[in-house]
């Protein structure tokens, strides 16, 4: 029932590309990947905070490390995080930043290609939009553009932070025969996604060019449709079903 | 007022605060982020006196201008949660920028003439930018005329971004009941209370939130005034009102 490639891969990465929200700064989405072990994560570190870039990239490892986040994972990203700053020599304004604190989202997924069964666990807005022909299967954490008015649940560099929720959903791609696409999108990207439907959907699953995917955010960036952040986009495909 | 320390103190503290809080949130491992230029006028006894920090006897300075040049940076100790359901001393900078002048006259106008200029400049050569806030903070009536007209002439300075607002904020050391966000004038103790009202900017859509997401109760037309605010109500103003509409905030 399943349709893998000779290597075992069920889902294959067909896309990945993120445009920073200007090219002064530097980008805080980071997005890492094991497609041999069928996992991919992406992370939206947020703007207020010390080194989100940083910690972006830290815990969108730290899933690939231990995707079932088990354990201290969350702890040994904090200790990478610490160990790549000298605390005892920033000046005032550098420490205060620090203890702050940096937040990122977490966006995760593990397929099993023997199964079938794809599982995102997450935390904050970052969203994954799964279709199958076409026609979307499920969004989540967000389903609903509304959704990402509230301020999401990040996950902290500081240690007296509260853990926040992971949520967790299961899809079984096996019971779904037609063309899976699945797009991995940081928030700005998949507000305008959720707002446009399966439209705005299909057209990003058609994207196959970095140059025309910053050339599409520019654009609607500066027509107002798309809000000004980082935009990361992953988009992984299956075939129909023989 | 807490620990027993006078208001004047107490708001110097938190304008202090407020002005920390916002060169942490700039603070990035590659350096300071420039979002912000801030500038402070304080009027009392001995006047009208522009400027803040050390040798920062300029109208509004940047947050880097901020960050590298506090007054002092004094040691204080402050209780913390252990995580095992006590406290803990622990010590922490506290870096000054403002000093509270002595009370006595209060020429209000004198001081937000000098606001008006400042920001009229400012405007002039920052045309994209947000547009300016004024937080107005004042234990008493003015003893130089009626300021209203020049509350006016602030609020009506704009940038392409929008028009600017001013948020009055009356403390007293007289016991009352304090009144938070009023949408009307209707039901306030008296004509100065009344005509800081008038002087308030409406809340847009965005602070309006904020405020609410503190518990007040916030409507139609409700206005950037809060009259006989008490410590908690000081702290929630300055962080309502330094909060713009970034584009990318979380």
């Amino acid at each position: 029932m399943k349709s893998t490639t000779s290597s075992g891969v069920l889902l294959e990465l067909r896309f990945s590309h993120s445009v920073p929200k200007s090219p002064d700064l530097p980008n805080e989405d980071h997005f890492a990947i094991d497609e041999a072990r069928q996992l991919f994560a992406l992370s939206d570190g947020a703007s207020i905070s010390f080194d989100s870039a940083l910690w972006a990239r830290l815990v969108s490892n730290a899933f690939l490390a231990r995707p079932d986040l088990s354990g201290s994972w969350l702890d040994e990203a904090r200790a990478g995080f610490e160990s790549a700053h000298d605390f005892e020599s920033m000046l005032w304004h550098e420490q205060a930043a620090f203890e702050q604190g940096s937040f990122a989202t977490l966006l995760g997924l593990t397929v099993d290609p023997k199964t079938g069964l794809a599982r995102f666990l997450a935390t904050g807005d970052s969203v994954v939009v799964v279709l199958e022909d076409g026609y979307q299967l499920l969004a989540f954490p967000y389903d609903d553009v509304t959704m990402f008015v509230q301020d999401p649940e990040l996950l902290s560099t500081n240690r007296a932070a509260p853990m926040p929720e992971l949520t967790e959903c299961t899809i079984s791609l096996g019971e779904h025969p037609g063309h899976i696409s699945v797009l991995m999108m940081t928030d700005a990207l998949a507000a305008w996604c959720l707002e446009r439907g399966q439209q705005g959907a299909e057209q990003l699953c058609a994207f196959l060019d970095q140059k025309n995917f910053e050339q599409f955010v520019v654009e609607e960036r500066s027509a107002g449709r798309m809000r000004i952040d980082d935009a990361t986009l992953l988009v992984l495909m299956r075939s129909a079903l023989a | 007022m807490p620990s027993g320390r006078s208001k004047s103190d107490f708001v110097a503290d938190v304008l202090n605060k407020t002005i920390y809080t916002l060169v942490t949130n700039c603070t990035k491992a590659d350096g300071i982020r420039n979002y912000f230029d801030i500038g402070v006028v304080g009027y009392g006894g001995q006047g009208v006196t522009v400027g803040i920090g050390h040798d920062l006897a300029k109208r509004t300075s940047s947050i880097v201008d901020l960050a590298n040049n506090p007054l002092r940076v004094e040691e204080r100790t402050r209780l913390d949660d252990d995580g095992a359901g006590g406290v803990f001393e622990r010590r922490i900078k506290f870096p000054v920028w403002f000093q509270p002048q002595a009370s006595g006259g209060t020429p209000m106008c004198q001081a937000l003439t000098e606001a008006a200029e400042t920001l009229a400049e400012w405007c002039d050569s920052h045309p994209n930018n947000y547009p300016p806030t004024v937080l107005h903070v004042t234990d008493g009536e003015a003893t130089d005329g009626d300021p209203s007209r020049v509350a006016d002439a602030i609020r009506q300075l704009s940038t392409q971004d929008g028009q600017s607002l001013l948020f009055n904020l009356h403390v007293s050391t007289q016991a009352g009941e304090s009144v938070a966000f009023p949408s009307s004038e209707h039901g306030l103790v008296d004509g100065f209370a009344q005509m800081l009202f008038r002087m308030s900017s409406s809340f847009p859509s965005h602070i309006a939130q904020l405020a609410a997401n503190k518990g007040y109760a916030v409507g139609d037309g409700s206005r950037g005034f809060i009259f006989n605010g008490d410590p908690k109500d000081i702290v929630n103003f300055f962080d309502i009102g330094t909060r713009p509409r970034l584009a990318a905030d979380r």
